[in-house]
């Protein structure tokens, strides 16, 4: 699932990659990925809400949590990245939710710990390596070579739509969910 | 002068339109009472101002055809103000005929953006109305000496000088209102929401850390928080009268044009309701008043043959009951035969004859709320009544309200229209289920019952206080019926239901049936602000929302409807029409009578008249304090005083046994029915409410006791029945007799 680092292609005139002068990326962490959202989208980092399951939802949406008496939607990142679960993973010391707003809602990203606010200059921009598959594909925006690490910059509309279109939890009748 | 005039005409024209608007409204009741000859001088000279101001705004704005149309009417109305022409049918007809034709010139000028009031100049209308005006010179008897202008001088514009001048009387109500854009008093109305959320956090906080400054200005805030939401809320309350005011005009022109003499009633105009609720029942009040003119009042000559005024009378009453506001619509006329309504469901497939000869009148009336059920061609000339009632339902239960019908064959119908105050606020019962909370709101519940807490029904005829199969169906007996059950957590997440310990079973009537929810535990009743979920959440089905709680968490408002739908219950009743029925026929019977069986002081079962009560709720014993020699709870910001109907008729204490308090059973909660008295709220505490009776006690044997009304049968054993009002009435008088009762 790791970005191969010799695949980052050519920078410009990348087809889907707009142009633009430095962006800042709020990037985060989850498990070993380095993510990140565009800062202008994001509204808060705040400590993680508790949050409330909402049965029946999508599988891409945890639940909702209460932000200063504002619904925030929870989602679940590690699902939507296709990451499996790792039953061995230790609970992350300093959990935090990215809070980005989208069209009028505000919409939580849970994840292991907030890294940074960094400057991402067009040159260190690429477009996602071809080998990179998998549901990780469609979410991404680009990758960010920055110092030594990549980051992944989640593309926020592909991010709630594929939760919207995640398959929904159903009970099925007399017996557990599976 | 048109749409050039640019961005500040559009703002004057808009203001125009708005205006007009109202005053045509004002406008239609004020003829309709000029018509019944219920009209006074100043009415007329009401309508005369009202056309006046219409038809000196446009000459600004050079709407000419607006301008001659009115101006004709003008004139007609100067001689009916100097009673030189007394108001007949055709005149008020001519004039309402004019008010329509403004109104569509109106939406000429609206749709062109205030560019033109359009090509059609209605020279038939100014012909009609002209001819009108004229007739005066030609005056019967009375009116001769009162008319002896000729006509040339009465079509001269009237009096500039009039004393209370349009541009006066509209300084007066501009002086004291604003017009406030409705979306500004939303946004204003979710945040005093918020507000009101974060104070009842606070004083939860408050209460935990112990500060006495802390807790005194936490006590201002929620003085000063509840005060602005009770004065919002009440900027988005309109008095009802605002829509009953159109009412006149509508059974005017339907009674006309079905050849009715029908008399419009209203009462209670001042109840004010949410403006959001007025506009949701605007149509389906619209609609039952339609069907009252059509098909419930008859033909004069069909009423003067049974025996009644030819006029008809049509009944439109608000008033305020239990929080929530009802609108009755009642009409004099021929009723509904239960007969036809069971002929016809049979006929249309919704029931087998069967089923129709088994259900009650009352039950066979509220058929008429079925989709597909429509009486209007068969028995048109009976009542034929039934015309989109299921439409007229559908969005009443979509504000949270309910409608029902009462009818009796001969004597006319009335239609009862619940709803609530608002949608902004709900009342709801939070349960916990899962380890989750969940919000349910009150209007969908009929009743709570616990169960598989060990605690055997009194009188016990097959009330076996536990959930039962059926298969692989869970029940539970209630009453004698069978209540299918549907278990929360199962339903949500599919998880097994624990088997173990009590749970609350919710009895929903929803969607016309009645079906038991199965909980974890019932926590308590809150007033939630209803908050939409995201876009994400939108399509599940079983949530309608969330609410947030005093202690800042989170609980889903449950939809009831998509849950039974999810669960597959629907199939449970559609079958078979008289499963449909049952319910709707159940929870009717017990408003009209019923009560509420408790056990007092160990054995000793009596009964509380449940239309004496408004509520349960339950108290650790810890929270009985005294005051004034009584004892109270403090209970929503008052005190309630307890009696306790243990020590209520009874001439020997000794006799019973011992001291009641310290019995092994005794509860460390007390039940307190909260009952309404005149002078304030008194509570009757008592150990356990076993069961709600709905069969009538017989007294067997009048009490020489205070405060009980006789002794009867209730299920094989004796009880008590407590006479409310007496207790009430002790209460107001003091304590004294009733300790001396007592002891």
């Amino acid at each position: 699932m790791s970005a191969n680092p010799t695949a980052t292609g050519t920078v410009t005139a990348e087809p889907g990659l707009a142009p633009g002068g430095p962006r800042r990326l709020c990037v985060f962490r989850i498990e070993q990925l380095r993510l990140g959202v565009e800062v202008t989208d994001v509204q808060e980092v705040t400590e993680t809400l508790s949050v409330t399951v909402v049965p029946m939802s999508p599988r891409g949406v945890l639940g909702v949590g209460n932000l200063r008496g504002q619904l925030v939607t929870v989602l679940d990142l590690p699902a939507l990245l296709g990451l499996a679960p790792d039953a061995a993973r230790s609970a992350p010391e300093a959990p935090v939710d990215v809070i980005v707003r989208f069209g009028g809602e505000l919409i939580s990203l849970p994840a292991d710990s907030v890294a940074d606010v960094l400057d991402a200059a067009a040159q260190t921009r690429s477009r996602p390596p071809d080998n990179l598959t998998g549901p990780v594909r469609e979410l991404v925006r680009a990758v960010h070579v920055l110092h030594a690490d990549l980051v992944l910059e989640l593309d926020i509309p592909a991010l709630i739509s594929a939760a919207r279109s995640s398959s929904a939890a159903r009970p099925s009748r007399g017996s557990q969910t599976p | 002068m048109s749409a050039e005039g640019g961005l500040d005409l559009d703002e004057v024209v808009a203001d125009f339109l708005v205006e007009c608007h109202e005053n045509l409204e004002l406008l239609d009741r004020e003829l309709v009472e000029l018509e019944r000859g219920t009209a006074d001088r100043a009415t007329v000279s009401s309508i005369f101002r009202i056309i006046h101001t219409i038809k000196g705004t446009p000459g600004f704005f050079g709407f000419d055809r607006l301008q001659s149309v009115t101006h004709v009417g003008e004139n007609l109305l100067s001689r009916l103000r100097e009673q030189e022409l007394q108001p007949t049918p055709e005149i008020v007809t001519a004039l309402l005929a004019m008010v329509d034709a403004v109104r569509e010139m109106l939406a000429v000028v609206e749709s062109s953006r205030g560019a033109s009031d359009g090509e059609e100049t209605y020279p038939q209308l100014v012909a009609r109305i002209e001819l009108l005006t004229a007739t005066a010179d030609v005056p019967p008897a009375e009116a001769a000496v009162s008319a002896p202008r000729p006509a040339a001088v009465v079509a001269s514009p009237p009096a500039v000088s009039e004393p209370s001048s349009p541009a006066h009387r509209a300084g007066k109500v501009t002086d004291s209102s604003i017009r406030v854009d409705v979306h500004a008093l939303d946004r204003i109305v979710n945040l005093v929401s918020e507000l009101v959320l974060a104070r009842n956090e606070i004083l939860q906080l408050a209460g935990e850390v112990a500060d006495g400054r802390l807790s005194a200005a936490s006590q201002r805030l929620d003085v000063i928080a509840g005060g602005l939401q009770d004065e919002v809320m009440r900027t988005r309350m309109h008095p009802i009268g605002q829509l009953f005011g159109k009412f006149p005009r509508v059974v005017r022109d339907l009674a006309i044009s079905c050849g009715r003499e029908v008399r419009l009633v209203t009462s209670g105009t001042e109840t004010e309701l949410d403006r959001t609720v007025i506009d949701a029942i605007r149509d389906p009040l619209t609609h039952l008043i339609r069907n009252a003119v059509d098909h419930g009042i008859e033909p004069p000559e069909e009423r003067s043959a049974a025996g009644k005024p030819t006029e008809g009378r049509l009944g439109l009453h608000a008033y305020h009951q239990n929080g929530q506001v009802v609108v009755e619509v009642g009409d004099d006329g021929a009723g509904i035969y239960p007969s036809v309504i069971r002929q016809k469901a049979v006929q249309k497939g919704l029931l087998t004859p069967e089923s129709a000869a088994a259900c009650s009148d009352e039950a066979a009336l509220q058929l008429i709320f079925l989709p597909g059920f429509s009486t209007a061609v068969a028995v048109t000339g009976i009542s034929g009544r039934g015309v989109g009632m299921d439409v007229v339902k559908t969005s009443i239960e979509g504000v949270g309200g309910t409608v029902d019908v009462l009818s009796t064959p001969g004597t006319g119908t009335t239609f009862r229209i619940r709803i609530p105050l608002t949608l902004a606020v709900i009342p709801a019962l939070v349960v916990r289920s899962a380890g989750a909370k969940y919000a349910v709101p009150t209007a969908d519940v009929v009743e709570l019952v616990g169960v598989g807490d060990g605690i055997a029904a009194a009188g016990g005829e097959g009330a076996a206080n536990d959930i039962e199969r059926v298969h692989d169906a869970e029940v539970y007996r209630l009453r004698g019926e069978l209540l299918p059950l549907l278990d929360l957590s199962r339903a949500l997440t599919g998880a097994c239901p624990r088997r173990d310990g009590p749970r609350d079973i919710l009895v929903l009537r929803t969607a016309g049936r009645r079906v038991g929810l199965v909980v974890d535990q019932v926590l308590h009743t809150s007033e939630i602000v209803v908050k939409p979920l995201g876009s994400l959440l939108q399509a599940v089905p079983v949530v309608a929302g969330a609410t947030i709680l005093g202690d800042g968490s989170l609980a889903l408002i449950l939809d009831l409807l998509g849950l039974l739908a999810e669960a597959e219950l629907h199939a449970l009743s559609t079958d078979d029409g008289e499963d449909d029925l049952t319910p709707k026929a159940g929870p009717a019977a017990e408003e009209d009578g019923g009560a509420l069986l408790c056990q007092v002081g160990g054995a000793r079962l009596v009964a509380v008249p449940l239309d004496a009560t408004c509520r349960l709720e339950e108290f650790p014993d810890t929270a009985v304090e005294w005051a004034d020699g009584r004892e109270v709870v403090q209970y929503r910001g008052a005190l309630l005083p307890l009696i306790r109907l243990r020590d209520v008729g009874r001439l020997n204490p000794a006799a019973m046994g011992g001291p009641e308090h310290g019995t092994a059973a005794e509860a460390a909660y007390l039940q307190v029915i909260v009952c309404p008295g005149s002078e304030g709220d008194i509570g009757l505490a008592v150990e356990h409410v076993v069961d709600l009776v709905t069969e009538p006690i017989v007294v067997l044997q009048p009490s020489s006791c205070l405060g009980v009304a006789g002794s009867g049968i209730v299920r094989g054993a004796v009880t008590d029945v407590i006479d409310v009002e007496a207790l009430l009435e002790l209460h107001s008088r003091g304590t004294a007799q009733l300790a001396g009762a007592a002891a």
